[in-house]
């Protein structure tokens, strides 16, 4: 099977496509989600402006709570933002090639996009368990002591 | 729009991308599942362990420890957490339902619950992007009252 670009593509195993009403869903779908990105990156920019240009201040803060660990707990936390970052870099990659498939029909881009959301998932889930495991251990400490 | 079965161009969904939206939709049924019992239960949690919460009120000071004080503090906080736990309960809703919706589609190659599954997941982001707007707008009118205030000090 061919599409519009003349690629050559896995032919399809069932009767079902991507019909209108799919495709007016995903480009909601990618709307929403670059806005989200757009604000949730906008907020991490600004947080790491604010933090660069008080940086004097955060660090005393830091300092009176955690000491000698400061910089340990600083680090910490900009891994987290990091491994954050490239976390919505699938969902961003999800919309973008979404997007890009749409426009150009091209099947396989669509497919790659639906993958990065596979993924994005599936770590939310692993996330979604460590946190009823870590819930879970809280509470049976909490009964025994 | 969500009844049209037109396909506008040849695109159709392959093995591989069936096996990605069974994924994603299974997944989306677990995260469901988990936001709906962790929602429950803390509503459940708020109801059984509101009197401790309740009872240690009265801690804050004699100022406020009138009954009245206590019972309409008790009486606002509970309705707080129980507004922000609704808020976060509908979007689950609409997980669950893209995710059965999807899996059924799949099964039964069904066009029509294909079309309706990607438009629940179309609700659920487009609930997420709202809710975003509304939590921008109420910091902006917080930023916006700080300034009038510092300015009219």
């Amino acid at each position: 099977m061919e599409d519009l670009t003349g690629e050559t593509q896995a032919p399809s195993l069932f009767d079902i496509t991507i019909s209108e009403s799919v495709i007016y869903s995903f480009e909601q779908i990618c709307k929403w989600v670059f806005f989200q990105l757009y604000v949730v990156g906008g907020s991490i920019v600004l947080g790491v402006l604010i933090a660069l240009l008080d940086s004097d201040s955060i660090e005393r803060s830091l300092y009176s709570k955690f000491g000698e660990y400061t910089y340990y707990v600083a680090g910490t936390f900009v891994i987290v933002i990091i491994i954050y970052c490239a976390f919505l870099g699938l969902l961003f990659n999800f919309a973008l090639k979404v997007k890009k498939g749409m426009a150009k029909q091209d099947v396989q881009k669509v497919e790659q996009g639906v993958a990065s959301l596979k993924i994005y998932f599936i770590l939310s889930g692993i996330g979604g368990m460590l946190y009823i495991l870590t819930l879970v251990f809280g509470v049976v400490r909490l009964g025994y002591t | 729009m969500d009844t049209e079965q037109s396909s506008l161009f040849t695109l159709g969904i392959d093995d591989i991308t069936q096996s990605h939206l069974i994924s994603i939709a299974k997944w989306n049924r677990f995260l469901a599942i988990i936001g709906i019992i962790m929602s429950l239960l803390t509503i459940l949690g708020l109801l059984f362990g509101g009197s401790y919460l309740f009872s240690n009120l009265s801690t804050f000071g004699n100022r406020y420890s009138s009954t009245s004080y206590n019972t309409g503090a008790f009486a606002g906080a509970m309705l707080f957490y129980v507004f922000f736990i609704a808020l976060y309960l509908i979007p689950c809703f609409f997980r669950l339902s893209f995710a059965n919706k999807m899996l059924k589609a799949i099964a039964a190659n069904d066009q029509q619950l294909l079309n309706e599954s990607f438009n629940q997941l179309k609700i659920f982001s487009k609930y997420w992007g709202i809710l975003t707007i509304v939590v921008i707008s109420i910091y902006a009118l917080i930023l916006i009252v700080l300034l009038l205030g510092i300015m009219f000090r």
